[in-house]
């Protein structure tokens, strides 16, 4: 990356890194419109990233994204079905998928690659060279190299976006969460949109997690989500339940956890582990200044545009 | 108007059971095109069930539904809607972050929101109705007679053909519900099918045209509104009650609980206007009127809980408004209308026993809860309120309801309070249960408790009260003695035909 400034690499880098975030989190919402909050999120994501890993070992790149989503729907049916149908706590069961997810994901991996046999690379995701955008100042030689999962992020927020907006799926999902009981009178089946939600949150979840395992590594390690999963969580939360807030709270969040990778090869005279905690401490600073923003403009204008769904039980 | 052509809907020997009980029993209602047809009835009387069969929310367990002469059957409440029956419930049943465009998109068929189309639409009926509607605020941003209006709007919207009101003014105000009905005849004019569902006589008259008369599940009226007396209506609702045993427990005691033009507003819709009333040591008053008249904000105000916004509460002469800790140290207990919130259900009877007494002296040593005490405590005090099985340990949730409530009132009324204030505490209750409540009532008001009972069981009221209070929109409308109990004038009274500003004690004091 010769001939690249300092700041455009990090600015790359934030491109690459989004995407788990912006992925897992799209599904959140769809789950949070429904009233829903999956804590399992980690778990889902890992056992989507253990099957990106072998589905592309086996079929390519496609077939590990493919598998990826299989692998976190079925964990969000399961989640789904326990707390749509089973009448079990969202939470409880969250946490339960969670560990689930760890614990499997690890053993899956260990089963088909014994220790001491060298891991093999699975195909990572193509990088699309659009050429054309290098000459954008600053983030332009980022966007050119960014690779598939940073462009289905972007392509699937604004289908999210819009399926909320424009479809009656979308409509129906937050009266889902809104109000039940209203919801019920108004002919929706709740339930029913409730395990879709679900679902839709697992299987992106999943995809989110191949997109930590294929973008560059091409292979699994135990835990490699690192809390990205949560971050996917909060990201949710301070961006409103809104898909295109989501992407720039994910970007900015990349942005420093980006600069907090490459602030290690250049001496800005600071320790690195304040670097390291600066992406959560810009996270948590911004989510006290939107919250105090929102709420300001809610006594305005009446509303409450941020607050949770009435029927998840959190805020 | 094109789409709103109405239809004749009718029940055919409708019956419905909710697990044994029976809330319709061979029900016939035929609603004709062009006509406000009426359903009245008391509370439990099956009005809601009706209603629910008729948009598709419940599914009978016997009998049929027809539509225009042919039987249907509505699988769901979509199934209805897309047959034209549009429904207008009683609760809000809008999504309040959405505007009313986007209420209506949420049950239209497309896939696709299409929300020029859908608001063009609803532009439409609302302008053809008369209605002015902003339809892209968020509905809870609107009046709550706006939000009815948008109720109608959003039927019309969905090519309603019949209209099911139920009980559309209990949340609007008298302006508000002459608009609403102003144009709810104006749609019956054009053929819509109305059902109007009240418990209001002046609504049923100044309306509709037809009425029919739900008691215990069975039409006990029916009949073109002009060829019956209210007389009639309100003997069809409350029926033939046995002549009452007159007895009088209050011999005189002193003025322990005395509301004075208090007015409070609670989490109900309707207010708390002006209400003055003393309860006298001994003396069981009881609350009488139709559910959702302000009975629970005025438990709340006499027991501290709300705190009123004019006039004082008052407890042997202590002012307690908006205080419960102080209404508590002056002896005032409280069985509220939802008792789940009052028992501990996760956990023993013990704890729920002696909830309010855990400063008592007798269970603590040195900070420290002596169980032992507690546990004999409690199984007295299930010895002297019947509460089975006699097993302390037991959690309060696994009780039966009945059990539950002889629990909390004898909790509330054992060792006889100064005051006593009771909301509803046989509501659900089988006969067994209720007869040893009441009891445990009079027993208190026998050894000095001033009592006043809020319920919706006239029955009940009857039985046990020396002064019957009536409740309607949050004022004392009337007010007479055990003695003086006469049903016709009661009926009226909770049907909101006496008015108030004329004849009626406003103030309700002695």
């Amino acid at each position: 990356m010769t001939g690249l400034t300092f700041w455009a690499v990090v600015i790359a880098g934030a491109f690459s890194l989004c995407a788990p975030i912006v992925l897992a989190g799209l599904g959140e919402i769809f789950l949070e419109r429904a009233g829903g909050f999956n804590v399992g999120i980690e778990g889902m994501m890992l056992m989507g990233a253990v099957f990106g890993v072998i589905g592309s070992l086996r079929g390519g790149f496609w077939a590990g994204a493919l598998e990826g989503i299989l692998a976190g729907a079925v964990f969000g049916l399961l989640l789904g079905l326990a707390t749509a149908f089973g009448k079990a706590d969202m939470i409880i069961v969250g946490v339960a998928i969670g560990l689930l997810g760890a614990g499997l994901s690890t053993y899956l991996f260990q089963a088909l690659n014994p220790a001491g046999q060298t891991n093999e690379t699975a195909p990572t995701q193509p990088i699309l060279h659009l050429d054309a955008l290098t000459s954008i100042p600053l983030i332009g030689p980022g966007l050119a190299n960014a690779g598939m999962f940073f462009y289905l992020s972007v392509f699937l927020s604004i289908v999210a976006w819009w399926v909320m907006k424009h479809t009656r799926f979308g409509l129906r999902l937050r009266a889902v969460g809104d109000d039940e009981v209203v919801a019920t009178t108004r002919g929706i089946p709740v339930r029913a949109y409730r395990l879709i939600a679900a679902i839709i949150a697992g299987g992106l979840a999943g995809l989110g997690g191949a997109a930590v395992a294929l973008s560059s590594i091409g292979s699994f390690t135990p835990g490699m989500t690192g809390g990205t999963g949560f971050i996917a969580l909060a990201v949710v939360i301070i961006a409103g339940r809104s898909p295109l807030g989501l992407l720039g709270g994910a970007l900015l969040f990349a942005l420093f956890n980006s600069l907090a990778l490459l602030a290690q090869t250049k001496d800005f005279g600071l320790p690195v582990e304040i670097f390291e905690a600066l992406p959560y401490l810009v996270t948590v600073a911004i989510l006290c200044v939107v919250s105090r923003y929102l709420l300001a403009r809610s006594k305005q204008l009446g509303r409450r545009r941020s607050a949770p769904p009435a029927s998840s039980g959190i805020g | 108007m094109s789409t709103a052509r109405g239809t004749e809907l009718s029940l055919l020997g409708v019956s419905k059971n909710y697990g044994g009980a029976q809330a319709l029993v061979g029900v016939d209602l035929r609603l004709e095109p062009g006509t406000v047809h009426a359903l009245v009835g008391e509370n439990g009387a099956g009005k809601s069930t009706a209603l629910k069969i008729f948009a598709g929310l419940e599914q009978p367990s016997a009998g049929r539904i027809e539509l225009a002469g042919e039987p249907v059957v509505f699988g769901n409440r979509t199934a209805a809607i897309r047959a034209g029956v549009g429904l207008v419930p009683q609760q809000l049943s809008l999504i309040g972050e959405m505007s009313l465009v986007e209420n209506l998109i949420l049950t239209r068929p497309t896939q696709l929101a299409h929300r020029r189309a859908a608001a063009s639409a609803l532009r439409a009926v609302a302008d053809e109705a008369g209605l002015t509607l902003n339809l892209s605020a968020p509905v809870r941003t609107l009046g709550l007679a706006e939000r009815q209006l948008g109720e109608l709007a959003i039927a019309l919207a969905q090519g309603a053909r019949v209209l099911l009101l139920d009980e559309p003014t209990s949340a609007i105000g008298p302006h508000e519900s002459g608009l609403l009905f102003e144009k709810v005849t104006a749609l019956a004019s054009t053929g819509v099918t109305v059902l109007l569902i009240t418990h209001r006589l002046d609504e049923v008259r100044s309306v509709a045209d037809h009425v029919t008369v739900l008691s215990h599940g069975r039409v006990t009226l029916d009949a073109e509104v002009a060829d019956v007396t209210d007389d009639d209506l309100v003997f069809a609702m409350v029926g033939e009650i046995p002549a009452p045993e007159t007895h009088t427990l209050y011999e005189g005691g002193d003025d322990r609980l005395v509301l004075d033009g208090v007015t409070a507003q609670g989490s109900g819709v309707v207010p708390l206007r002006d209400v003055s009333l003393t309860v006298r040591a001994g003396e069981i008053v009881g609350i009488l009127g139709v559910a959702g008249n302000g009975q629970g904000t005025l438990a709340d105000t006499a027991v501290g809980i709300i705190e009123p916004l004019a006039g004082s509460v008052s407890v042997g002469g202590a002012e307690i408004g908006g205080r419960p800790e102080v209404a508590r140290e002056h002896g005032v207990s409280y069985v509220p209308e939802v008792r789940a919130e009052f028992l501990l259900s996760d956990s023993p009877v013990t704890r729920s026993a002696v909830l309010r007494r855990l400063s008592d002296p007798a269970f603590r040593r040195r900070g420290a809860l002596q169980w032992g005490a507690i546990t004999e405590f409690t199984k007295g005090l299930m010895e002297r309120h019947d509460v089975r099985p006699r097993n302390p340990a037991i959690n309060a949730g696994a009780l039966s309801g009945g059990n539950q409530q002889k629990l909390l009132v004898g909790r509330e009324l054992d060792g006889a309070p100064a005051v006593a204030v009771l909301h509803g505490p046989t509501q659900g209750l089988d006969l067994h249960a209720a007869a040893a409540i009441r009891s445990d009532i009079r027993r208190a008001a026998n050894a000095g408790t001033a009592v006043l009972l809020v319920s919706a069981d006239v029955d009940e009221v009857r039985e046990l009260a020396d002064r019957i209070l009536v409740l309607s929109k949050g004022r004392i409308v009337d007010e007479f003695t055990a003695a003086e109990f006469d049903l016709q004038r009661l009926g009226r009274a909770m049907a909101g035909l006496v008015d108030h500003t004329a004849d009626a004690p406003a103030g309700g004091a002695r």
